[in-house]
């Protein structure tokens, strides 16, 4: 074989080709560039999800870095250093915690800090500078605001701890602080090496050596690999390379490993690219068929003169690839733009809200986005390169637009009429119609489903799973998803307080506690077939300590609720019982069990109803109930987390006060008379600031702003989206329609030669545009319902608060502009391309 | 009795410098029920003048008369409905839709205009032309040929008081071309219709009544 360099001449060819098709171009440009736009806000919204929950994640961790180790002695210090598999390398010095009377509620922890460990744990001051020397102190806001210590360089600062057993009393100089952190689990206070040194020495030998547990001077080192990835292996291998005990402590930052995926987010996601890929490839597709069809003569022409088919293929290819070249970086640019603007709105109704947002713009995601949007071009043209590939000289020349030309003979003679010719002209290339009529109907499907979604969120529904009252007040830690819950706080003076405001028609509080549950035998056997059957759902580190306990201690964790007469009336039953016989209940020898789960076979139950249950209350103390119902405290005024298998027990207020006398309120609910609304809302946010600070109010007004937030994202990004889509699909149907008119030019000035009035011919070609709308409207009504409402009660079963309602209110809405546009691209683009008089059209088409 | 008549009928092209004369001062007149030929060499200005006597094209001067009334006082869509009522064209590439059968290419021009197809006469032609059996099939399953027998037929459709042929036989080789023409011929007289057909062909053009030569866009003889 020779190897013949006809790069030049295919390259040519190309471009000689691309100049001619300055239309295509520019729709193909578009289109892609859409495309682009669609993956790249995808990616950067995606993006940067991730990235705010690592970041979060992290916050709560408390550091950045990929890992560490605890409690070393100088020794040990030394030996890291010299680990090659470490990048950055970093380390504090333990002293002591805080125990200032004000820092009671605040766990401070003092220690020196290297600048670059400080930045890991996100407090390095974003005032003033580190302590550097002498009496220095670097601290975060929230530990100035405990101590009462005003922010101010130079501030000084009081501070109480007890090191190697003895205890000081010291005034530092504020050096530096920060914003701190209030979700993180401690605050920390830096002192100067130099103080530090005066204090302890450092650690001599490893606390496992000495069996001290006295751990003020050790080092605590932090470090960075060169990737985040097997943490927990890289850790391992520097733990072994150091020859570091067993008992030598390491952390690894789950932050990084625990990204669990989530298969509803990946299906999500997956769902997405396919449907953006999908509309891309159908008007990519349609441009470079369309293009091809219609320069079959000029593809057959070159096969004649002994072009190959691999080269025609080529040729079309190499078009493609420059049109991507030119229409990719506009959409990404465009896109990073969008995902700027969208990531707000999306992170608004997560549980990042109050967190911090990051809006990721790293350049991976630029990269996938066109790795995409090349995909779907490349996918896209396989087609009409094939075609541009096999076409045989000859049949090219007699090339029409009908497809096969093998078309069934009609059987009767019937009267030709502009409707039916409107209709053999937009069926005239089965494969163009279709594929335009496809790519408008999936933006309408969308929007529909857009629509469903929306108007499917039922507001009622929303606030009965987060509030069951006007007011309800409770810890703060009760609504955060992850961390620690403070379920004692409302208190009898809170109580007193709230009953003295004006209008309150309800008042009461809901108790809570949790303990080992010592299960009857009947109980145990279910529980185990429970483990049994459903245990493979559970994590396995939890799973094991469940069936270990079950099995060697006996028990199990479960929650015990104390309510009163209002919340037990919402309680919701499973089973024969409608309602609860509140005087039955509060005799105090009844109890009322949550099922384990409910699921299409019915309840799965811990306990049955009439059956005895011993509750265990600690300390030893213990006391029989018979079971009076099976039911569920409402979500709203539940604790909100579970153990996965734990009894919830509810009982009646004065006998869990009985039995927990200390116990306080995990949260109270109030109604209030209408008209007292607002002004019970400002009293209870002042409460709540002033008198127990440890108290957070939430209204149902709330929670109705968060539902239109969230109502309001679905709608930009879903609008958003099917917005683009249907520009595809119309850029698609003018694509469509403007090469047909030019493929067309000849036949209808012929058409008026013979006698067609060009009222005659605009109203055939409206009709051929209407015909697109009549079969996109036809299937976005009966297969896009179908899907819709598939989707619809999917994502039911996701969302609790979605009732699904069949609606094509907004296919109704959008048939006018999409009949405008029927009409109008024809009878414009006809003006435009056949302004030229019939003879002339005539005479150029031959 | 004349049916069709122009008057000093002019046709330029550009502008003054670089002015094309197509057509330059064209009178001449044809009776009803002629079959008139117009011969000339390409770019003598032939194909100009049968567009202006169908009325496809404007003059730069003078007028085109058909039964004695001036075509071009009429406006754009009186003109193309006087036009599919009054004439009917032949091209040299059949120019048939793709989309529609041979029958439904055929009625066309009757249809466009609201009228009851006449089967009895169409049948008439359809027997003639020989397309009996090819009433169902497309425009791209049937031989040159039979499109522009096709063409013909559409022509003669709307029993139009003239036909005007565009080079009808120059896709066609000499066989094919002498029975389309006497098919037209034969059709035209049995009709009563007028033809002026162009053709650069001489031997086709002595199948003609009269011969009209055209020579850079002047008549050279036989008006």
């Amino acid at each position: 074989m020779f190897h013949v360099n006809n790069r030049k001449a295919i390259a040519m060819i190309s471009k000689g080709s691309m100049k001619a098709n300055r239309l295509r171009n520019l729709m193909a440009i578009c289109a892609i560039a859409l495309t682009a736009v669609l993956f790249t806000s995808l990616f950067t919204v995606g993006g940067s999800i991730l990235t705010s929950v690592e970041h979060n994640t992290m916050r709560q961790v408390g550091t950045s870095a990929h890992g560490g180790f605890k409690f070393l002695t100088q020794e040990q210090y030394d030996k890291l250093t010299q680990d090659p598999t470490i990048k950055e390398l970093s380390y504090d010095i333990y002293l002591a915690m805080g125990e200032n009377k004000a820092l009671k509620n605040v766990y401070t922890e003092i220690r020196y800090c290297e600048d670059l460990a400080a930045k890991w744990r996100f407090s390095y001051p974003d005032v003033g500078d580190m302590p550097r020397q002498g009496k220095e102190i670097a601290t975060s806001d929230v530990v100035l605001d405990a101590l009462g210590v005003p922010h101010e360089i130079g501030a000084e600062v009081p501070l109480e701890f007890t090191v190697h057993g003895k205890q000081y009393k010291e005034v530092f100089t504020l050096s530096g602080y920060w914003r701190g952190d209030p979700v993180a689990v401690s605050q920390s206070v830096w002192l100067s090496r130099e103080y530090v040194d005066s204090v302890t020495s450092i650690l001599s030998v490893p606390l496992y050596e000495s069996g001290s547990v006295d751990i003020a001077g050790s080092i605590n080192p932090a470090f960075m690999f060169a990737n985040p990835w097997d943490l927990e292996e890289k850790v391992a291998r520097v733990k072994a390379n150091c020859d570091f005990s067993d008992f030598v402590n390491e952390g690894v930052n789950w932050a990084y490993t625990a990204s669990e995926i989530d298969v509803t987010s990946v299906l999500l996601l997956v769902g997405l690219i396919l449907l953006i890929g999908c509309s891309g490839y159908l008007i990519i597709f349609n441009i470079f068929y369309i293009a091809v069809a219609r320069d079959i003569r000029f593809y057959g022409l070159l096969k004649t003169i002994g072009t190959t088919a691999k080269q025609l293929k080529r040729i079309v290819r190499r078009q493609a690839l420059f049109l991507c070249f030119l229409g990719t970086p506009l959409g990404l640019l465009l896109g990073a733009l969008i995902g700027r603007f969208l990531v707000p709105v999306v992170l608004s109704i997560t549980d990042l809200t109050e967190f911090d947002m990051v809006v990721s713009v790293h350049p991976i995601i630029f990269i996938i986005a066109a790795i995409f949007t090349v995909l779907t071009v490349l996918i896209s043209c396989r087609k009409p390169c094939h075609i541009a590939g096999i076409v045989s000289p000859i049949e090219a020349i007699r090339y029409t637009e009908m497809a096969g030309g093998k078309k069934k003979s009609k059987r009767r003679l019937k009267k030709v009429r502009l409707g039916t010719m409107a209709y053999e002209n937009v069926f005239r290339n089965q494969k163009k119609a279709l594929v335009v009529i496809a790519s408008l109907s999936l933006s309408m499907i969308l929007l529909n489903g857009v629509y469903t979604l929306v108007h499917g969120f039922d507001m009622d529904k929303f606030i009965a799973n987060s509030i069951i009252s006007d007011f309800q007040v409770a810890s703060p830690s009760l609504y955060a998803p992850l961390g620690y819950l403070d379920t004692d706080v409302v208190t009898d003076a809170d109580m007193t307080a709230f009953a003295a405001l004006p209008g309150v028609t309800d008042l009461e509080a809901i108790y809570f506690k949790e303990n080992m549950h010592i299960p009857s035998e009947a109980a145990l056997s279910r529980v185990n077939e429970m483990m049994a059957v459903y245990g493979e759902e559970i994590n396995p580190m939890y799973r094991e300590e469940i069936v270990r306990r079950l099995s060697e201690e006996g028990d199990m964790a479960a929650h015990i609720y104390g309510v009163g007469p209002l919340i037990c009336s919402k309680i919701s039953l499973y089973g024969d019982q409608s309602s609860i016989d509140w005087e039955k209940f509060n005799t105090g020898n009844y109890v009322i069990v949550d099922p384990f789960r409910v699921d299409a076979n019915g309840e799965v139950l811990y306990y049955e109803v009439g059956e005895t249950v011993t509750l265990q209350f600690g300390n030893g103390r213990e006391k029989e109930y018979e079971v009076l119902a099976i039911g569920t405290v409402p979500y709203a005024v539940s604790a909100h987390h579970s153990h996965y298998i734990d009894p919830n027990f509810v009982l009646p207020e004065q006998e869990f006060m009985a039995q927990y006398p200390e116990a306080l309120g995990m949260a109270a609910i109030l109604d209030v008379e209408d008209q007292y609304i607002s002004s019970a809302e400002e009293w209870l946010t002042a409460y709540c600031d002033t008198v127990n600070d440890q108290l957070q109010s939430r209204s149902a007004k709330t929670y109705e702003e968060e539902f239109q937030t969230t109502k309001m994202m679905f709608t930009v990004v879903g609008g958003g989206l099917s917005g683009v889509l249907g520009v595809i699909g119309i850029l698609n149907f003018v694509n469509a329609m403007i090469t047909s008119l030019i493929a067309r030019r000849r036949e209808l000035a012929m058409l008026e030669s013979i006698g067609m009035t060009s009222r005659q011919i605009q109203t055939t070609l409206c009709l051929e545009g209407l015909y697109y709308i009549l079969f996109t409207v036809g299937i976005t009504a009966t297969i896009g319902a179908v899907i819709v409402q598939f989707l619809a009660q999917l994502l039911g079963q996701q969302i609790g608060y979605f009732t699904y309602r069949f609606t094509v209110v907004p296919v109704l809405y959008c048939l006018p502009w999409l009949v405008l546009i029927a009409i109008l691209v024809p009878l414009v683009s006809n003006r435009l391309i056949n302004r030229q008089s019939v003879v002339e059209r005539l005479r150029q088409a031959e | 009795m004349i049916i069709l008549q122009t008057e000093q009928l002019k046709k330029y092209y550009g502008s003054k410098e670089t002015i094309v004369k197509a057509l330059d001062d064209v009178n001449i007149s044809i009776e009803n029920g002629e079959f008139v030929s117009i011969v000339g060499t390409s770019g003598s200005g032939k194909s100009t003048l049968l567009h202006l006597l169908g009325g496809l094209d404007r003059p730069s001067f003078g007028k085109v008369l058909v039964d004695g009334k001036d075509i071009f006082a009429l406006k754009d869509d009186e003109l193309t409905i006087f036009r599919r009522r009054k004439i009917g064209f032949v091209f040299q590439s059949y120019n048939l839709i793709p989309v529609l059968s041979v029958y439904e290419n055929i009625v066309l021009p009757i249809e466009l205009d609201g009228n009851r197809v006449d089967e009895a006469y169409l049948k008439q032609i359809v027997d003639m032309l020989g397309l009996k059996e090819k009433l169902h099939s497309y425009p791209n399953q049937l031989s040159g040929g039979q499109q522009q027998r096709v063409a013909i037929a559409r022509a003669l459709a709307t029993k139009p008081a003239i036909i005007l042929a565009d080079e009808p036989t120059g896709n066609l080789d000499t066989k094919t071309s002498l029975d389309v023409l006497s098919l037209l011929k034969v059709s035209s007289e049995r009709f009563h219709q007028t033809v002026v057909m162009i053709t650069h062909n001489e031997e086709i053009a002595q199948m003609a009544d009269r011969t009209i030569r055209i020579e850079d866009g002047k008549i050279i003889g036989g008006e």
